[in-house]
């Protein structure tokens, strides 16, 4: 695992929960510490069985760099969202990996295949994409880029069953399927409140009594308006289809620093 | 208890069907009305007629004419407006006045909450009405703005078509996106099983009324109109 933020060390404790031996490369010695505080709460939790949780820890080792980590079967990316960012990892994995090892990256925004490219070997690269918190959600969309080998597809969909989880194959498209196909939740309920058909209170309310866990309003005040907004404009960006074009009022919202709970007031207040 | 009205309730739909239910449930003498007959016989004896048609506009607008034309002068009229906005259907009936707009997709049985929208001429008596028997059914309701589609239609009927564009695209197959959204998001189903559900014709009809006051963005995916069992020449401008 390459990256030890919510989502990387959230993979490494469903991995080693699932007896893989687990190497967490991250930099930054802060971030290697709240990791560790993290996994034994994951594998706490994951693992009722104490001997079992501890065991499960004793199976990663957080270390600094790529180069202590030379003999894996399975390298994860999961550092932050930026290309180039990403492409220096894959960079290094393409000179530090096994010849035969999986290479796979956990991004939700960006195209696989351009990820890839750094490599010279991006029929071993896929998209291994958890959703948060990764620990938990059931969900991994298996990203088969362009050129990723029906073989590569095959090890990670088995990687992902293994962890106890389902895989749905999907290809290298914006926003692949679930960041892609929930954009009309959100715009839909936006756009409605727009032409003024109704408050937020009220969008809410009518879907939830559709039986949606959390109306769209509440549920962009809880992701953050800004990320939300970030999300549509990433998909848009790369298609420009109408159906999908981020609306207005997020816009302003985001601009005036609506941003949901983090900054108190989005569409609902939440106090100072 | 004074007897309840008389309820009559045009269409053959999921959404028509569970509107005839929760209306005898709740004590209601309730009939079904499958055809212009029906509703010549039926609806002078009602105090409530509920048009549910299934997705055919030209139909809708056939049944509209003929309740209102049979319609009492203190009856209510609820009109789906999903597939037309609640102004065209009130226009159509010739007693705007008496006429309510609502929000049922699918079967009520899964809709707590149902959306009631007035034309520009309905009578205030009439909203008290169309709130006061969808209470009787056990429903919240909510007065929103005559926008197409609604909250409820536009929702559910662009999820589907955005799952089934992504179908098109090659993305994933459906019954794999159905799984991914249930899974990735919690909705209570996945969208192409939900329009299966509520009827792909009537999705699509939402989406070409969207599509008719909104533009492009509501076009109906070319999979739904495949499943809806239409021709693309139909609905291409």
């Amino acid at each position: 695992m390459i990256g030890a933020g919510t989502m990387g060390a959230g993979i490494a404790a469903s991995a080693s929960a699932a007896n893989y031996e687990v190497y967490l490369v991250e930099l930054a010695a802060a971030a290697r510490e709240r990791a560790a505080a993290g996994l034994t709460k994951t594998l706490g939790r994951l693992l009722p069985d104490a001997a079992g949780a501890e065991a499960a820890f004793g199976r990663i080792r957080l270390v600094d760099s790529v180069a202590q980590a030379t003999s894996g079967d399975i390298y994860i990316e999961a550092v932050p969202e930026v290309l180039d960012l990403k492409r220096t990892v894959f960079a290094e994995l393409a000179r530090l990996a096994p010849a035969g090892a999986l290479l796979a990256t956990n991004t939700s925004s960006l195209a696989v295949g351009e990820i890839a490219r750094p490599t010279g070997r991006a029929q071993s690269v896929v998209g291994i994409h958890f959703f948060n918190p990764p620990a938990v959600m059931k969900l991994v969309e298996v990203v088969r880029a362009e050129q990723s080998s029906d073989e590569s597809v095959r090890r990670a969909v088995e990687f992902v069953e293994r962890l106890g989880k389902t895989p749905v194959v999907v290809r290298d498209t914006p926003g692949f399927v679930v960041n892609r196909v929930a954009r009309p939740y959100y715009l839909e309920a936006l756009r409605a409140i727009d032409a003024g058909a109704a408050d937020a209170e009220c969008v809410d309310a009518v879907l939830e009594g559709l039986g949606f866990k959390m109306g769209p309003c509440r549920l962009m005040d809880l992701i953050g308006l800004d990320v939300n907004l970030a999300t549509t404009r990433s998909v848009y960006e790369a298609t420009h289809v109408e159906r999908l074009r981020p609306s207005p009022l997020q816009e302003r919202m985001v601009a005036e620093g609506r941003l949901g709970r983090k900054s108190s007031r989005g569409f609902y207040d939440y106090g100072a | 208890m004074a007897p309840k009205g008389r309820v009559v309730v045009f269409g053959r739909g999921p959404a028509a069907g569970g509107i005839l239910r929760a209306a005898l449930d709740a004590g209601y003498r309730a009939v079904a009305l499958k055809d212009l007959r029906a509703i010549q016989r039926e609806v002078p004896d009602a105090a409530i007629a509920v048009e549910a048609s299934a997705a055919d506009h030209l139909r809708k607008r056939e049944a509209l004419e003929a309740i209102g034309n049979a319609l009492q002068p203190h009856a209510l009229l609820l009109a789906d407006a999903l597939p037309a906005t609640a102004a065209e259907c009130a226009a159509w009936t010739g007693q705007p006045r008496l006429c309510v707009g609502y929000g049922v997709v699918g079967s009520l049985a899964d809709q707590r909450v149902v959306e009631l929208v007035r034309s520009p001429a309905t009578y205030d008596e009439a909203m008290e009405k169309a709130r006061a028997f969808f209470a009787d059914l056990g429903r919240e309701t909510r007065d929103v703005g005559d926008r197409p589609g609604l909250i409820c239609g536009r929702t559910i009927a662009a999820l589907a078509n955005e799952a089934a564009w992504a179908v098109t695209h090659g993305v994933a197959s459906a019954d794999d996106v159905d799984r991914a959204m249930q899974l990735g998001t919690n909705y209570p189903r996945g969208p192409l099983a939900w329009a299966r559900e509520v009827g792909v014709d009537r999705i699509v009809a939402i989406l070409e009324n969207l599509q008719r006051h909104e533009g492009e963005a509501y076009e109906p995916a070319p999979l739904l109109l495949k499943m809806a069992g239409k021709r693309k020449e139909t609905v291409t401008r």
